[in-house]
C-alpha cells in the first residue's frame, strides 16, 4: 500500500532531527527489572534511613531502591501487591504494620544466622520480623517550667481544665494512632475515646509532627507534647541549652515501647542480599549510628551506650500477639480520632 | 475543430449526494485553447462538475475522457494526482507554510525547474518581486496570481478555475480578470471557469454553458446566449430582462408592453431586454416614469403601465426624465418562449 | 477522501486504550454489588459531598469575583500600569495547587511568616490555616487567572458600539454593567466557573496539604489504610462520574464556539477614573497581586534562606529533578507522537468516525488524576504485573490524562487545514503519503509541538498519579514537595518548589496565555 518513496523519507527525517533525537531518548526506559538492585520499602523516613543505606552500599557494593510512604500505605501496598510484590524488605517504625504483613503469610521465614545472632537483642522477636531499634512514647516537658511533683501519672491525669491549650498532640501521627490503638486494647473503647474527647473539648494545640512540639515545649507554647522518645533527645543535642526532657509514664499506653523492625518478604528474589542488610542494621557500627544520632535504643548490646536512655523493660511491652490485635484496632483508632473532631 | 482539438469530453454524467440529484445527463465538450464558462446559481452543481473533472469525487454514472483517452468509465476512474489538471481553488489554497516560490514550484520536479519553468512562470506571472514572500503577506490579487502561477506551473492540460474572481472586491476583479485572461490567452491555456457573475462569464469567456437543477440548458457563445436565449431561465440568469408573460393568436403576442409579430401560438413568456426599450416623453403615453436610478455608465429608469407593474429601461446618463412623467415606449427587440405550465 | 483502514484503527486502538482504566472502574464499581447500600448509610457520604462541593462552589464564587472584577476594570478603564498588573495578575497560575498550599499553611502556621508580620498590629496568635478555609483560599488564589484570562479575552472583544449607544441613551454605569455586558458575559463566565469547578473538583495536592478532606482526598487516605476495601472503588466511581458532568456541561454548552479569537484589533474606548476611585483600584490590584504571586514567593525565598543558613541537604533533592525532567520530556516527546495520527484524521478526514473520536477524547480532558492512578494501579496488578511500579506505566498515565491537551492546542493550528489544501497538493500530482509528508504534517507540526511543550509542562507538575504509579526509588520533584509538605520539612520543599518552578513557570505562562486566548484548552 505504501511505498516510502526514499527521498521524501530522508527529507521527513532531516526536517525533523530533533524530534527524533527526543524521541530516542524517550525509548530509553529505565526499567524496574533491576535484578541487583535491593528493593525496601521504608514507613521510616528518608532523613533518617538515607545515611544507612548509603553507608550499606559502600560496605557491600549492593545498590538499594526505597520506597518511603507512610508504614500503613506500604503495608497495604504489599498485601494487595501478594504475590507480585517487587519489595524485597519492609522497614517499619511500627509493629503493628509488620504484624499485619506477618499475618497474610507474606514475610518469609528469617534465615538461620540471623536468628542466631537476635538470640543477644534485648527484645524478643518473631520469625519473621526483627527489631532494629526500639522507640519509646513519652510526655515530653520543659524543666525549668514544670516541676517534678507535677508531672502527671498517666495520661488519663492529661485531663484537667489547667492544661487548656497546654498539651500538644499530632493526631495525623502514625505512632499517636498506635498509641491510641493501645488504650483500645487495654483501657477499652469507651474510656478511650471518653480521653479523645475530652482532650479535644479542653483544648489542645496541633501540630503535623513531633518535632514541631518540642519546639513549641522548649519556647514555652505548650506545657506537654505526645511524642516519641527520641525527637526529645534529639532537640536537646541540637539545642544544648535547652531544658527539654522525657518523662515516661509509670504505666500505661503513654509509655508504650514501639520497636521500628524489618522483615524479608517471601515473594523476594534477592533473599540473600536482603538478609545482608538486616544483618548490617544489627551491626555495632550502625546501631551506634542509631543510638548516637538518632537517639533510639538500640537492640544489641553495644559499649556505647548513651546514658541518656533509661532501663526499657520497665515500660510498657507488648508481645508480638498482642501488636497483631493492635493492628486489628488501627481503623478503629482512626475514626475515633476523627469523630472526637481532630 | 476537429476532434484532436477535442480536449475533454463528458458523457452522461450523474451525480448525487445523499439522495440529492445534483447533476443529471450532463454533457461537456472542451476544445483545446479555449476559455470556457460554467454560469449557474449556487447549488446548480457547477463545482460539483469541476470537482469531477479534477477527481476529486467519482460521478455515479458517465464517462470522461481526456485528450481522447479514458480517465473515468464504469470500470475506470484516474486519481487527481495522475490527471494532468491544473486547479485554483475559491480560496486559493496557498501552502502557509511556503513561500511564493516553493508554493509556485510545489509541482515540478527537479529538471522542470532547472530547465527554467519555475523562473518562465514567475516571469509570465509578473511575481518576481514577490518570491520570498508568505502567502499572509500577500493581496488578494497578489495571492491570485499566485494561486494561477501554481497551478500552470507543471504545465496541465486543462485549467479549472472555481470562481476565481469571487473573493475580490468589483473594481480589483475587474482589473485582475483583465490581466488574468491575457495570461491565459497568451499562453494558450485551454481553461474552464465556473462563476456566478454573469459578468465575468460573458466577457471572458469564448463559450457559455448555463447550468441549472444539473443540467446544460444552453452552450454557445457569449453573444449568442445573451442576444438568444433558449429559455426563460437562461433569459433569466444573463442580463436582467424585463420578463412578462403574453397570449399569441393568430400571429400576434400581447403582452403587457405592447402586441408583437409571432409564429407561436398560446402562453408565452417574453423577456425584453432594457437595453432595446426607449422611451419617449409623451402627454398621452400609457406609461409613467417611477424611479431613475443612475449608475454612472447608464441609467435605469422603472416605469409603470396603469395596472402598476414595473418595468426598466436602459437610456444614457442624461438626466431626461423625472419622475411622474409621462412617456411612450419602442422596443427594438424581444426573446419570446414558448410557456411551460 | 475516505479515511484509510490502517489510521482509523490505529486511532481506534488508542483510544480504547487510554478509555481502558475507566472503564475498568465502572466495571468493578458495578460489580461491587451489596456494599454499596452500605456506604451510602454511614454518615461520611453525605459529608463528603457536603465538603466537596461546599468546595467547589466557594472556590467557583471567589475567583468569578477576583477573575471578572479584574477583566472589566482592566478592559474599560484607564490607568497607568494596567498591563503590567494584567500580566502579574495572570502570573499566579504557574504555582502548582500544592506549593500554593505549602507556602500559606506555612506561612500562617502558629509559627509561621505571617505572626512576625501581624504581631505588629498586636496579634499574637493564629490557630493556622487549614480546612475549608485554608483550601478555599488557596485554590481561589490560583485559579483566578484562568477566569481572568477567559472573560478578558471576551471582553475585549466585544462591540463596543452597543456600550457607546446605551451610553448615550443615559444608561448609568451599573445599569451598563448589569443589562449590557453581563448578559454578553453569559458565556465566557459560565465556561470558567465550570473550568475552576473542575479543577478544584480534581485537586489533590492543595487539599491534602491543607488537610481538608474532599473526595480526592478520602480516595487517598483510604488508599493508604483499607486499599483492599471497596470504598477506593466507589469513590473513585463517583469522583470520575461528577468531573464527566460538570465536564460534559462545559463542552455541550456551546460555549467555546462564543469565545472566538478576533484578530481585528478593537479600538476601545476606555473611561477615566478619578483620583479616589483610581486609588481603590490600585489598593485593590495591589492585594490581589500581593496575596496570589508576591506572598508564595517570599514564603519560599524565606524557607530557603532558613534552610541554606542553617545547612541543606541537597542531596534529597537532586534525584527529584532529574526523575522530574526525564519523566516529563519522555511524555511529551510520546505525546506528540501520538497525537500526529488523531489530528491528521480530523484535519484529513472529516467523517462521522472523527466527530465520535472528537467527543472519545474530550472525556479525558479534565480527569480527576487519582482515580486514573488507582485504576492503572489495579489493573497493573491484577492483569499485567510487569507493568505494575513500572516506568512504562507512570507514563502511560500521564499520557492518558494529558493527550487532550496536546491535541486541544494542535487543534488551533489544524482548522486551517481545510481539504482544499490536501486537494490543491493531490491536484498538483502528490500521492497521500508524499501530502502527508510535504502539506499536512508541515502545517500541524506546530501545533503539536506547542501541544507537546503543554504537556511536559503539565507532567513536570503532576501529583497524584504519580504518589500512586512511581517505580520505587524514582523521585520526582512534585512529590518531594507534597511529602516534605506534610513532613514539615519546609526547608527542602521551599528549595524543590523554586526548582520546578524555575523550569516550569515561564513555559506555562506563556503557553497558557497563547492557547487560553486562540482556543480555551488548558
Amino acid at each position: 500500500m505504501f511505498k516510502l518513496k526514499n527521498r521524501n523519507f530522508k527529507l521527513f527525517i532531516f526536517n525533523n532531527f530533533f524530534i527524533l533525537i527526543f524521541t530516542l531518548n524517550a525509548c530509553t526506559f529505565p526499567n524496574n527489572d533491576q535484578g541487583n538492585n535491593l528493593v525496601i520499602y521504608s514507613g521510616r523516613s528518608e532523613s533518617i534511613v538515607d545515611e544507612i543505606i548509603k553507608d550499606f552500599t559502600v560496605a557491600t557494593g549492593i545498590q538499594v531502591d526505597v520506597r518511603y510512604a507512610n508504614s500503613t500505605e506500604l503495608a497495604n501496598t504489599i498485601i494487595l501487591e501478594g504475590n507480585n510484590s517487587p519489595a524485597d524488605l519492609f522497614f517499619s517504625q511500627d509493629p503493628i504494620n509488620l504484624e499485619k504483613v506477618a499475618e497474610q503469610n507474606l514475610f518469609a521465614q528469617l534465615p538461620n544466622e540471623i536468628m542466631q545472632s537476635s538470640l543477644n537483642l534485648n527484645y524478643q522477636i518473631t520469625n519473621y520480623w526483627i527489631p532494629t531499634s526500639i522507640r519509646v512514647r513519652t510526655l515530653g516537658y520543659n524543666s525549668t517550667s514544670t516541676k517534678q511533683e507535677e508531672l502527671p501519672i498517666d495520661l488519663y491525669e492529661l485531663i484537667n481544665s489547667k492544661y487548656k491549650n497546654k498539651i500538644g498532640l499530632a493526631p495525623t501521627n502514625s505512632s499517636f494512632i498506635t498509641m491510641v490503638s493501645c488504650m483500645i486494647y487495654f483501657d477499652g473503647e469507651e474510656k478511650t475515646n471518653t480521653w479523645l474527647k475530652n482532650i479535644h473539648d479542653q483544648g489542645y494545640i496541633e501540630y503535623p509532627n513531633n518535632s514541631t512540639q518540642i519546639n513549641a515545649i522548649d519556647n514555652d507554647e505548650i506545657k506537654f507534647g505526645l511524642v516519641n522518645h527520641y525527637y526529645t533527645l534529639r532537640y536537646k543535642s541540637e539545642n544544648q541549652t535547652s531544658n527539654v526532657k522525657n518523662y515516661y509514664f509509670k504505666s500505661g499506653c503513654g509509655s508504650l515501647v514501639m520497636p521500628s523492625g524489618i522483615g524479608v518478604l517471601k515473594t523476594s528474589k534477592n533473599k540473600e542480599n536482603a538478609a545482608m542488610f538486616i544483618e548490617f542494621l544489627l551491626t555495632s557500627d550502625t546501631q551506634e549510628l542509631i543510638t548516637n544520632n538518632l537517639f533510639e535504643f538500640p537492640v544489641i548490646d553495644i559499649v556505647n551506650q548513651n546514658n541518656q536512655l533509661p532501663e526499657i523493660n520497665s515500660f510498657q511491652n507488648l508481645e508480638p500477639n498482642q501488636w497483631l490485635e493492635l493492628s486489628k484496632l488501627q481503623t478503629k483508632a482512626v475514626e475515633l480520632i476523627s469523630k472526637a473532631g481532630y | 475543430m476537429t476532434f484532436d482539438n477535442l480536449l475533454i469530453r463528458a458523457r452522461n454524467i450523474e451525480k448525487s449526494y445523499n439522495s440529492d440529484q445534483v447533476l443529471s445527463d450532463f454533457n461537456l465538450d472542451v476544445w483545446k485553447g479555449s476559455i470556457y464558462g460554467i454560469l449557474g446559481k449556487s447549488g446548480s452543481g457547477k463545482t460539483t462538475v469541476l470537482r469531477l473533472l479534477a477527481g476529486f469525487e467519482k460521478p455515479d454514472y458517465g464517462s470522461i475522457e481526456m485528450r481522447g483517452k479514458k480517465i473515468v468509465d464504469d470500470n475506470l476512474w484516474t486519481a487527481p494526482e495522475k490527471r494532468n489538471i491544473g486547479m485554483v481553488f475559491q480560496n486559493f489554497a496557498l501552502f502557509p507554510h511556503l513561500n511564493v516560490q516553493k508554493n509556485i514550484s510545489f509541482g515540478l520536479n527537479k529538471s522542470q525547474i532547472k530547465d527554467g519553468r519555475l523562473d518562465e512562470v514567475i516571469n509570465i506571472c509578473n511575481l518576481q518581486n514577490l518570491v520570498s514572500k508568505k502567502p499572509s503577506q500577500l493581496s488578494g490579487g497578489e495571492q491570485q496570481r499566485v494561486a494561477i502561477a501554481r497551478a500552470l506551473a507543471p504545465n496541465p492540460d486543462v485549467l479549472l478555475l472555481d470562481e476565481p474572481f469571487s473573493s475580490l472586491d468589483a473594481q480589483m476583479a475587474r482589473e485582475i480578470r483583465e490581466e488574468i485572461i491575457d495570461l491565459l490567452r497568451s499562453t494558450k491555456t485551454t481553461t474552464i471557469l465556473v462563476t456566478h457573475n454573469q459578468e465575468e462569464a460573458l466577457s471572458i469567456c469564448d463559450f457559455v454553458s448555463i447550468l441549472d437543477s444539473g443540467k446544460i440548458i444552453q452552450s454557445s457563445t457569449p453573444q449568442e446566449i445573451y442576444l438568444h436565449p433558449v429559455n426563460k431561465v437562461v433569459a433569466e440568469s444573463i442580463g436582467d430582462p424585463n420578463l412578462v408573460k403574453g397570449f399569441a393568436n393568430l400571429g400576434k403576442l400581447e403582452t403587457p408592453l405592447g402586441t408583437f409579430d409571432t409564429h407561436l401560438i398560446g402562453a408565452v413568456d417574453v423577456a425584453i431586454r432594457p437595453e432595446c426599450i426607449s422611451l419617449s416623453h409623451d402627454k398621452n403615453g400609457k406609461y409613467v416614469v417611477k424611479e431613475c436610478n443612475f449608475y454612472g455608465h447608464d441609467q435605469l429608469v422603472y416605469f409603470k403601465n396603469s395596472k402598476g407593474e414595473t418595468f426598466k429601461a436602459r437610456t444614457t446618463p442624461n438626466k431626461e426624465f423625472e419622475l411622474g412623467d409621462r412617456i411612450s415606449i419602442h422596443i427594438s427587440e424581444i426573446n419570446t418562449f414558448k410557456s411551460k405550465i | 477522501m475516505k479515511i484509510p483502514k490502517f489510521l482509523s484503527s490505529l486511532n481506534v486502538f488508542i483510544v480504547v486504550t487510554f478509555l481502558s482504566p475507566i472503564f475498568y472502574l465502572f466495571f468493578e464499581t458495578v460489580n461491587l454489588n451489596d456494599n454499596i447500600l452500605q456506604f451510602i448509610e454511614i454518615w461520611d457520604f453525605y459529608e463528603l459531598f457536603f465538603r466537596t462541593f461546599s468546595l467547589v462552589v466557594g472556590v467557583v464564587t471567589i475567583s468569578l469575583i477576583l477573575g471578572l472584577s479584574s477583566s472589566l476594570i482592566i478592559s474599560r478603564f484607564k490607568f497607568k500600569g494596567s498591563k503590567i498588573i494584567l500580566s502579574l495578575l495572570i502570573l499566579p497560575l504557574v504555582f502548582p495547587s500544592y506549593i500554593g498550599a505549602l507556602t500559606y499553611s506555612s506561612a500562617f502556621s502558629p509559627k509561621g511568616l505571617a505572626i512576625n508580620f501581624l504581631s505588629i498590629f498586636g496579634i499574637r496568635e493564629i490557630s493556622g490555616l487549614s480546612g475549608y478555609i485554608g483550601s478555599l483560599v488557596v485554590l481561589s488564589l490560583f485559579t483566578y487567572p484562568y477566569v481572568l484570562l477567559i472573560c478578558f479575552n471576551t471582553i475585549s472583544n466585544l462591540d463596543n458600539n452597543i456600550e457607546e449607544a446605551a451610553k448615550s441613551l443615559g444608561s448609568s454605569k451599573v445599569k451598563l454593567f448589569t443589562r449590557v455586558i453581563l448578559p454578553r458575559m453569559k458565556q465566557p463566565i459560565t465556561y470558567s466557573a465550570l473550568l475552576v469547578g473542575l479543577y478544584v473538583l480534581s485537586d489533590f495536592g492543595a487539599v491534602s496539604i491543607m488537610k481538608y478532606s474532599t473526595l480526592t482526598k478520602v480516595i487517598y487516605t483510604y488508599y493508604e489504610i483499607d486499599i483492599t476495601g471497596d470504598a477506593v472503588y466507589l469513590y473513585s466511581t463517583l469522583l470520575l462520574l461528577t468531573s464527566f458532568l460538570l465536564s460534559f456541561i462545559q463542552r455541550n454548552s456551546d460555549v467555546s464556539s462564543q469565545i472566538q479569537n478576533s484578530s481585528r484589533s478593537k479600538n476601545i474606548k476606555k473611561m477615566e477614573l478619578n483620583k479616589f476611585k483610581l486609588f481603590i483600584t490600585y489598593t485593590y490590584f495591589v492585594l490581589v497581586v500581593f496575596f496570589s504571586l508576591i506572598l508564595p514567593i517570599l514564603v519560599l525565598i524565606y524557607w530557603l534562606k532558613n534552610g541554606l543558613d542553617s545547612g541543606l541537604n541537597v542531596e534529597l533533592v537532586y534525584k527529584g529533578i532529574i526523575g522530574s525532567i526525564f519523566a516529563s520530556v519522555t511524555t511529551g516527546v510520546l505525546a506528540f507522537f501520538i497525537a500526529i495520527p488523531i489530528t491528521v484524521a480530523f484535519t484529513q478526514y472529516k467523517s462521522n468516525f472523527n466527530k465520535i473520536l472528537e467527543k472519545v477524547i474530550l472525556t479525558l480532558y479534565g480527569l480527576p488524576h487519582i482515580t486514573i492512578g488507582i485504576s492503572l494501579l489495579f489493573i497493573s496488578l491484577k492483569f499485567v504485573p510487569r507493568l505494575y511500579q513500572s516506568f512504562t506505566l507512570l507514563i502511560f498515565s500521564y499520557l492518558i490524562v494529558f493527550l487532550p491537551q496536546a491535541i486541544g492546542a494542535g487543534r488551533a493550528s489544524t482548522y486551517q487545514i481545510s481539504n482544499s489544501f490536501l486537494e490543491a497538493s493531490s491536484v498538483l500530482g502528490y500521492s497521500r503519503l508524499k501530502t502527508f509528508y510535504k502539506v499536512t504534517f508541515p502545517m500541524i507540526r506546530n501545533g503539536i509541538l506547542s501541544g507537546a511543550a503543554l504537556v511536559f509542562l503539565s507532567t513536570i507538575k503532576e501529583l497524584p498519579q504519580t504518589l500512586l504509579l512511581r517505580p520505587t526509588g524514582f523521585k520526582t520533584l512534585s512529590v518531594d514537595i507534597w511529602s516534605f509538605s506534610i513532613e514539615g520539612q519546609f526547608t527542602e520543599a521551599a528549595f524543590s518548589s523554586i526548582i520546578l518552578l524555575a523550569i516550569s513557570a515561564i513555559p506555562t505562562y506563556i503557553l497558557s496565555t497563547r492557547n487560553l486566548r486562540s482556543q480555551n484548552d488548558i
